[in-house]
């Protein structure tokens, strides 16, 4: 008889709250997705778009491959989930987080050595690429944020995290093919640390945009 | 023979699966099917979880009430009653009752006392003594459990899970589990056996030969 009486509670209480079918979420996700691409690409021309500076065309071609390649590995795992629809766990995330860094770094440094660009460029410490990475990340993660807001019953803060972190190495590859320096102070500064703040960014606010309010 | 994580769906959990899938196309007469099926399961998972009865109702509610909102991000295959679970554990740690309810013995004043029942089943009154010792030594063996291998056991043990779904929902990997699982089981075995005779720790154990093919050998 209790458990009548709650199921007829929760019935009449969830056609009070409004919530979208899987086909409108979808399309809501899809707008707002296409729309942070956009914004993040015009941003990127706006700020010069692909700059060679001196790099053969081969370097450029490989670093981005290879960019491109870790930061797809890490954005699949932080964006997608598993099986049972829940978040992975926080260590999957940090892994899918820092391996791709690690190897963009060493790949990057690596290549750079190989044609002898990987010199120290004291004039260039790595503020533009830092604001160039935060601004089309944090395009990026909004557009994430707001395409996924309030529908994460679970994990929000760390939801907000995995996507801020997405973001950020979905701006190095673009950021990889506008800054043509491999010295690593520079690539911690300019490349990897936008990754971090974005991420702690999303995990600052997820839990506001992604949660579900009590009611 | 086949792993738990290979072995189909349950009858009841094929059935909220399908529900589920249809209430997020937007087939909203789905919703009751969904919920005759799980709620009596996660009414048991938050029964367990929480000390005040007075929140078991408000829980049940607003987890279902999370399902609804959520629906539309709910993965065509996935198991809702992991997903469910994990939602209703969340609301749990949320409303502060993240410690596992403290057995009363025949003093509860909520729903049938579980101990009653079990012992009511037990005619003669020295192995209800030995039943009622039993069941108190291995509710507070539990108890003493670090936290994570009480949510394995429970996962796996009492809600059927497989060793990856409940590796999934708890967060860490299966190994983890597998070494939860297995050394919380071997802590209670020790404290439902104890007769005053020294036993070995759980790292001098060694498994037996069903736990090595149930565990894969990871100990």
């Amino acid at each position: 008889m209790e458990s009548l009486e709650r199921k007829n509670r929760i019935l009449a209480s969830i056609s009070q709250i409004p919530a979208p079918t899987r086909r409108q979420l979808l399309r809501r996700q899809a707008w707002l997705v296409l729309a942070g691409v956009a914004g993040a690409l015009t941003l990127f021309a706006v700020a010069g778009g692909l700059r060679a500076t001196g790099r053969p065309p081969s370097l450029v071609a490989w670093t981005s491959l290879g960019t491109a390649c870790f930061a797809g590995t890490g954005m699949w795992l932080l964006f997608t989930r598993g099986r049972t629809g829940i978040r992975r766990g926080w260590a999957v995330l940090v892994a899918g987080t820092l391996a791709p860094v690690i190897a963009f770094v060493v790949w990057r440094h690596g290549l750079g050595s190989l044609y002898n660009l990987s010199s120290p460029w004291p004039t260039r410490t790595g503020y533009r690429c830092f604001a160039m990475s935060v601004g089309t990340g944090g395009i990026l993660l909004f557009a994430a944020l707001m395409a996924w807001r309030h529908v994460d019953p679970m994990t929000p803060r760390a939801t907000g995290a995995a996507f801020g972190a997405g973001a950020g190495l979905g701006s190095a590859l673009l950021i990889d093919l506008w800054c043509p320096v491999s010295y690593v102070p520079h690539l911690l500064i300019g490349h990897v640390l936008p990754i971090a703040v974005l991420a702690a960014a999303g995990a600052a606010v997820g839990r506001w945009i992604l949660g579900m309010r009590r009611r | 023979m086949a792993s738990k994580a290979e072995t189909p769906a349950a009858p009841g959990n094929r059935v909220a699966n399908d529900a589920m899938a249809r209430y997020a196309d937007g087939d909203e007469s789905a919703f009751a099917v969904l919920h005759d099926t799980i709620a009596p399961r996660i009414e048991g998972l938050v029964r367990r979880r929480t000390r005040d009865p007075s929140r078991i109702d408000d829980i049940v509610q607003q987890t279902f009430e999370r399902i609804h909102r959520a629906r539309s991000t709910f993965i065509r295959g996935a198991d809702v009653l992991s997903w469910a679970f994990k939602i209703a554990h969340n609301l749990c740690l949320d409303f502060g009752a993240q410690g596992w309810r403290e057995y009363r013995g025949a003093d509860r004043e909520d729903g049938p006392d579980p101990l009653a029942a079990a012992v009511a089943e037990v005619a003669d009154a020295e192995r209800v003594a030995m039943a009622r010792e039993t069941l108190t030594r291995l509710v507070h063996a539990f108890r003493r459990l670090p936290v994570r291998q009480q949510l394995a056991l429970e996962l796996v043990r009492v809600e059927g899970f497989s060793m990856a779904a409940a590796a999934e929902n708890l967060g860490v990997t299966v190994a983890s589990v597998k070494m939860a699982v297995f050394r919380g089981g071997a802590a209670l075995r020790r404290a439902v056996l104890d007769d005053g005779q020294p036993r070995p720790g759980p790292d001098d154990e060694q498994p037996s030969a069903m736990e090595k093919e149930q565990f894969g050998g990871v100990t």
